[in-house]
């Protein structure tokens, strides 16, 4: 009699097991708000299941079910969710990956630093969505947009860039928003530095008299950088060519997503409006 | 004695003079930048280095303990508070104005905790700033931990850092700061002999007619005002306070009015000297308080082992 209860139990758990396999249709987790909109753009979105709090645009994406922030995601929650694969991003997100790997779940890390790497991207996103040719499609469409897009006139404003302030940070033409600039007809004061994102000084600001000045940060407004000591003199704070958030939406150039082109189009209004 | 004395102060002045110079002139800029970028830099530095030297040497004696250093009562764990909520309100340019309010609770804090019982004195002082700087600590890191994206900031504070860019106005605001730093500074130097006094011990110094609680009292709220200063500008730069003072009385002896001129001096010189290294030895500016601690941990092994 055990025997059978036994066998009987056995089976009713091999059978259970074998209703959770059955369940196919996949699950993503995003933890990285440039892969949210690199999979919205493929049309892969459905299946997202949970995203952080920075994942914040589409609209469609920002209301999943949040795994916490990008910096402090919680592994329970996304272990809850039950997902196939979870995208996850460079930086403190490794330790991330390693963990849920250790949990047997599949991660894949995507973490764009420049425009070819953000096609690169694209391609890999889509054969894991197993959509590949959309992906080589759209990455495709993508980088011909973007040559369309490119700056040919021989106007190139000198352009700072600073995406922190204390201490101040600028960034190198080798980075993604550094290329941006480049495509959009700026020229990088800081085109060559030892990082990509790097602390600057503010010397070498004022040396360069940079014409324009983008702020990508909250928290600081034009008559901040103009009151500046020793800044006055800079052609950006004389002929008011400061622009800061409300002039430009961060996420389009400091994300390595397909609104870069949104990113280029603001960024040469800004440039040659003038 | 004497003479060898002068020349150790003539090699000091020499060396001072050059790094002030190798400071404001280095990649020769022009005299524009010297002005309105390079001298309030020096200021600050100079300020910070004065104020954390002298200021150390009094704790040392104060609290009767050659491991006291500025931060020891806690006040720059509050100004670092202070400073790290202004970063999290999005209020960058009043992060001084934060940090030097966050200090001023502290001390009234540590002050009401340090008379509990009805008595004041120099080891619950030492106990309620300790207490009351790691409380704020913890804060700190739970609102670091709660706040990643302002790590650079934070960073910054907790680090050290002279890089602090002024306005126009806020430069005005610390000419006055400045003048007003070097008057308690002074007010500081003329408690010397009694500092000095101290160093005997409590009953001796009370029995000839000090009086002592009033003097600690004293001393710890301009110091503490003081040190608040620096966080509020400049950050937590460690070592100053603690090396420079024992440095100084290795080398000139144990006078307390000495050491306390020579130990502003010598803490200013020195900081100006880690943050020119802090500036230019790599391509990217590194945080003060790890070259304060790089140049004068070695340099504190070289004089006790000369001293010994």
């Amino acid at each position: 009699m055990r025997m059978i209860v036994l066998i009987l139990g056995l089976v009713l758990l091999f059978s259970c097991s074998i209703e959770q396999n059955e369940e196919s249709s996949p699950r993503y987790v995003v933890t990285s708000p440039e892969v949210g909109e690199i999979i919205y753009a493929l049309q892969g979105a459905a299946n997202i299941v949970g995203v952080t709090t920075e994942v914040s645009y589409p609209e469609e994406l920002a209301v999943l079910p949040k795994v916490g922030e990008f910096g402090t995601v919680s592994r329970e929650k996304i272990i809850a969710l039950r997902p196939t694969i979870v995208f996850t991003s460079g930086l403190e997100q490794k330790m991330l990956a390693q963990d849920l790997n250790k949990a047997g779940i599949e991660t894949v890390m995507i973490y764009p630093q420049s425009f070819t790497e953000l096609l690169a991207g694209i391609r890999e996103i889509a054969t894991h969505l197993d959509i590949e040719e959309r992906g080589i499609a759209y990455a495709d469409s993508l980088q011909q947009q973007i040559e369309d897009l490119r700056y040919t006139g021989q106007q190139r404003p000198r352009v700072y860039l600073e995406i922190y302030g204390t201490p101040i940070m600028s960034v190198s033409s080798n980075s993604f928003i550094g290329e941006i600039v480049e495509l959009a007809g700026g020229n990088n004061i800081f085109d060559t530095l030892p990082r990509d994102y790097s602390r600057v000084r503010a010397e070498d600001v004022i040396n360069n008299d940079p014409e324009i000045i983008i702020i990508t940060y909250p928290g600081v407004t034009p008559e901040g950088i103009r009151s500046r000591k020793g800044w006055q003199n800079i052609k950006a704070c004389q002929e008011d060519r400061i622009y800061g958030i409300e002039d430009i939406d961060p996420d389009i150039i400091l994300r390595a997503g397909p609104r870069i082109t949104d990113g280029i189009i603001t960024l040469k209004r800004l440039f040659h409006e003038q | 004695m004497k003479s060898r004395i002068i020349f150790r102060i003539f090699l000091f002045l020499i060396f001072a003079a050059g790094i002030i110079y190798l400071y404001l002139s280095f990649r020769s800029p022009t005299s524009y930048i010297v002005a309105q970028v390079r001298f309030p830099r020096l200021m600050l530095t100079f300020i910070c280095g004065f104020i954390l030297g002298g200021v150390g040497s009094v704790y040392q004696i104060m609290l009767n303990n050659p491991l006291a250093e500025p931060y020891i009562l806690g006040v720059s764990s509050g100004a670092a508070l202070g400073g790290v909520v202004a970063i999290i309100l999005g209020l960058y340019l009043l992060i001084p104005l934060f940090a030097f309010i966050g200090a001023l609770i502290l001390i009234l804090i540590v002050w009401y905790l340090a008379q509990i019982g009805g008595f004041f004195s120099s080891t619950k002082l030492l106990l309620s700033g300790i207490i009351a700087g790691m409380f704020c600590s913890a804060l700190i890191s739970l609102l670091l931990y709660l706040n990643q994206e302002e790590i650079g900031s934070i960073i910054g504070i907790l680090m050290g850092n002279l890089g602090h860019i002024f306005s126009v106005q806020e430069w005005e605001v610390f000419r006055i700061i400045i003048v007003g730093s070097l008057l308690l500074m002074f007010y500081l130097y003329t408690l010397s002999d009694k500092l000095n006094i101290l160093t005997s011990g409590d009953l001796i110094a009370s029995s000839l007619g000090i009086e002592v609680r009033q003097l600690r009292r004293r001393v710890f709220i301009i110091s503490s005002i003081l040190v608040g200063v620096t966080v509020a500008y400049a950050g937590i730069i460690g070592f100053v306070g603690l090396l420079v003072p024992h440095i100084i009385r290795m080398l000139f002896g144990n006078d307390q009015r000495k050491v306390f001129l020579l130990s502003s001096f010598g803490g200013a010189i020195f900081l100006v000297f880690c943050d020119f290294l802090a500036m230019h030895l790599t391509a990217i500016e590194i945080p003060v308080g790890v070259i304060t601690a790089f140049i004068g941990c070695p340099f504190f092994i070289y004089c006790f082992a000369r001293n010994r």
